[in-house]
């Protein structure tokens, strides 16, 4: 392999490229960058176990294509404290050596063939959808999706598009959150999909202009994202998806409509007083608005009143404030709750594009 | 690498070949046996079967899944060990000392790992080395992966003492168990790879008692000069025994030392010094079999060329002494497992010499 490359671009691919790998791993080859020279581009690979990344980079002059494997943090650093405008990079033997202008590195290269391969995006994506749009979708749900449960299938994000349809649910058992749109292009197939939580935190990561759009593309093992610079390929969740729609409740009987800043700051206060044995808090709709209370026995109480506009009768229902405070936390001017009976779950709605059901806690 | 290359285990071999050719592999093995008589190779060979496009009575050995197992680069393939929580990204778990199977080791890298499909599309397989170190936390954390392991994923335990694993894993899991190696076997393959004169070899093919991982082991620890030092630590013992302990106690040490036995093979310095005390009393073990053989007419088998100083000690000790002198070892090598201070363990064992019966706490 031999070439010329803007040094700028490299050290920005390298950069991007970094996300991918983790610092401590069972497997020391994760740690490395696969660099692949074909006619007209240099391609980074790096894998972090579940989650692969391909990055193109064009302003190169390749005057002899081949490969090398060599550890990404050397390199990556070399790059960066380089001041030189271009950089050239060749390989002899199992060395990979960085000229610029003053400096020349020799690193040791690995072998490539123990690298595991990066699938590539080939063909037509199943849908597009601009990055924003993506990552908002994923902001908005991710926090719900349960962490090393041993129910597999939802330790994840479930994605599914069907026609111009596209929606995100993710669920861990207590609460689900749900957030969907339509597409400007209906899907070229219909399909679904539970992404690992880890593949949704290096998206959301992923450095983007604005109007970047984002190809998805459905393979039996993996998930493959294209972006303009960057291809991620990602392993899926095992398992089905419970029967989220279910879960849902269609019949509640009392709505109360809130300023969502103001909510949330109300259970912010109330959460004061809550503890690992009492974590509850009280929220009581009356007629004269919402009055939020907490209690930790021997230590004291809290009760907070805020504005809400009810619709049918007064009712009592009790709520872990950290589950209400993280879809707050992602939801737009107003919110409204439905509810239907206190041992009834609630259902916290939030524009038309964020849905997110919450089981209640059963109050003394 | 070859599935043929584990010898001298046919049980166990065709009973996990006829599963693989049924189609019927069970989701979770044990592989119970010594240390170093193949479990380990076995288990990676099985994963590469399992992981193989073109795996037939073999894996093919050519394709990026096979280079990828050999390399220990494969993705699907994950080796499980109590020193993961080095990896972990939470600081605190990383410092702690990594004696059982800690729950957020589990957690991590087999509840959470397992859940997700194989990256490779075919299979996952995660291997667990000493499996008798999941304890009430990391076991219990496992449980309900080794009873319903989503599709495609094998989990393979492998330990030396099945009877320490808990019940609840090990009726979850298929046993297999290995044997000891033939010693002819062990002494072949020691010749082969580590080119020692014969002397050194029969001695450690003697001291490994079948298991050729642990004579590979010993092949690099310069033990020749130990050999005699023992024989005559053994002889001195009739006349002195307490300062024949203080030089048992001091090989130990010694042995560390030379590298016979390493921290980092034992994962803890604790549990490499009684790693060296337990070779020390494999060694006293070892010269007392040649004694007692020596002492009935039958030529030494680990000391071929020790005969005249093996005649000295069989005429000093007597029939009686060298029997009690055995089954004093015999207890010695309960006692440490069980933390007995070394000091009590060793002038137990140079006073059941020196008398011929057990005198030990």
């Amino acid at each position: 392999m031999k070439l010329i490359c803007d040094r700028p671009v490299l050290s920005e691919a390298l950069a991007a490229i970094s996300a991918v790998i983790v610092t401590r791993t069972p497997k020391p080859i994760l740690q490395c960058v696969r660099l692949t020279a074909d006619s007209d581009c240099l391609t980074l690979t790096a894998y972090d176990q579940e989650v692969g990344m391909r990055y193109r980079v064009t302003h190169v002059e390749v005057s002899q294509p081949g490969e090398t494997l060599v550890m990404a943090e050397r390199l990556t650093s070399i790059v960066r404290e380089n001041t030189d405008e271009t950089l050239a990079l060749e390989t002899s033997d199992d060395l990979l050596h960085v000229r610029g202008r003053n400096a020349h590195y020799q690193i040791y290269g690995q072998n490539v063939r123990e690298f595991p391969p990066v699938p590539d995006f080939e063909g037509e994506p199943d849908f597009r959808v601009p990055m924003a749009k993506l990552v908002g979708a994923v902001d908005r749900t991710v926090f719900a999706a349960a962490r090393e449960s041993t129910r597999y299938a939802i330790n994840g994000v479930m994605w599914e598009w069907k026609g111009k349809k596209l929606q995100f649910v993710a669920t861990d058992g207590r609460r689900l959150a749900w957030t969907g749109f339509s597409m400007d292009k209906a899907a070229g197939s219909d399909g679904k999909a539970i992404v690992p939580v880890k593949t949704l935190n290096l998206l959301a990561k992923l450095r983007s202009e604005p109007d970047d759009v984002i190809d998805v593309k459905l393979e039996p093992n993996q998930l493959l994202l294209r972006t303009p610079r960057a291809t991620i390929s990602s392993v899926l969740v095992e398992g089905n998806f419970p029967n989220y729609e279910d879960v849902i409740p269609r019949d509640c009987t009392r709505t109360a409509e809130m300023s969502t800043q103001e909510f949330l700051s109300a259970v912010r206060q109330t959460a004061l007083l809550t503890s690992e044995d009492s974590r509850g808090i009280r929220l009581s709709f009356g007629e004269e608005g919402l009055v939020l209370s907490s209690r930790v026995p021997e230590q004291g109480e809290a009760r907070v009143q805020t504005e809400a506009k009810l619709k049918g009768s007064p009712i009592d229902i009790g709520f872990n404030p950290m589950y209400l405070l993280d879809a707050l936390k992602v939801c737009q001017e107003t919110v409204t709750l439905e509810m239907k009976e206190p041992s009834k779950p609630g259902v916290l709605r939030s524009g038309p594009e964020f849905l997110y059901v919450l089981m209640p806690l059963t109050l003394s | 690498m070859k599935w043929t290359d584990v010898q001298h285990q046919e049980d166990a071999l065709s009973r996990i070949d006829r599963a693989l050719r049924s189609g019927r592999m069970p989701h979770a093995y044990l592989f119970a046996g010594p240390d170093g008589v193949g479990k380990g190779m076995t288990a990676i060979r099985l994963a590469r079967r399992l992981l193989c496009p073109n795996a037939a009575d073999d894996a093919c050995g050519k394709c990026d899944d096979c280079v990828a197992v050999e390399a220990g680069t494969h993705l699907d393939l994950h080796l499980i060990y109590r020193a993961l929580n080095k990896l972990h990204p939470d600081k605190r778990i990383r410092d702690q000392q990594a004696r059982d199977f800690s729950v957020d080791v589990i957690r991590m890298f087999v509840v959470d790992a397992i859940g997700h499909a194989p990256v490779r599309g075919r299979a996952k397989v995660f291997i667990i080395e000493k499996a008798e170190r999941l304890r009430a936390g990391g076991g219990n954390s496992l449980l309900k992966t080794l009873e319903e392991p989503p599709p495609r994923s094998y989990l393979i335990l492998l330990t030396q003492t099945p009877e320490q694993i808990l019940p609840t894993i090990r009726s979850r899991c298929q046993t297999i168990e290995f044997h000891r190696l033939p010693d002819e076997f062990v002494h072949s393959r020691l010749r082969k790879e580590a080119s020692l004169p014969e002397a050194d070899a029969a001695y450690i093919v003697g001291l490994a008692e079948g298991r050729l991982g642990m004579a590979m082991k010993l092949a690099g620890g310069g033990l020749s000069a130990n050999r005699q030092q023992v024989l005559e630590l053994i002889e001195r013992a009739s006349d002195d025994p307490l300062a024949a302990s203080r030089e048992f106690q001091d090989l130990g040490k010694a042995l560390l030392k030379q590298g016979a036995v390493s921290v980092e093979d034992e994962g803890s310095e604790g549990a490499a010094n009684r790693a060296a005390q337990q070779l020390v009393l494999s060694m006293i073990g070892c010269a007392l079999r040649d004694v007692l053989r020596t002492a009935v007419g039958q030529p030494p088998i680990a000391h071929p060329t020790d005969a005249a100083a093996l005649q000295r000690i069989a005429r000093r000790m007597g029939p009686q002494a060298i029997s009690g002198a055995i089954r004093a070892l015999a207890t010695a090598e309960t006692h440490i497992a069980q933390n007995v201070s070394e000091k009590l363990l060793f002038d137990g064992l140079a006073m059941a010499i020196e008398h011929g019966h057990a005198q030990i706490a």
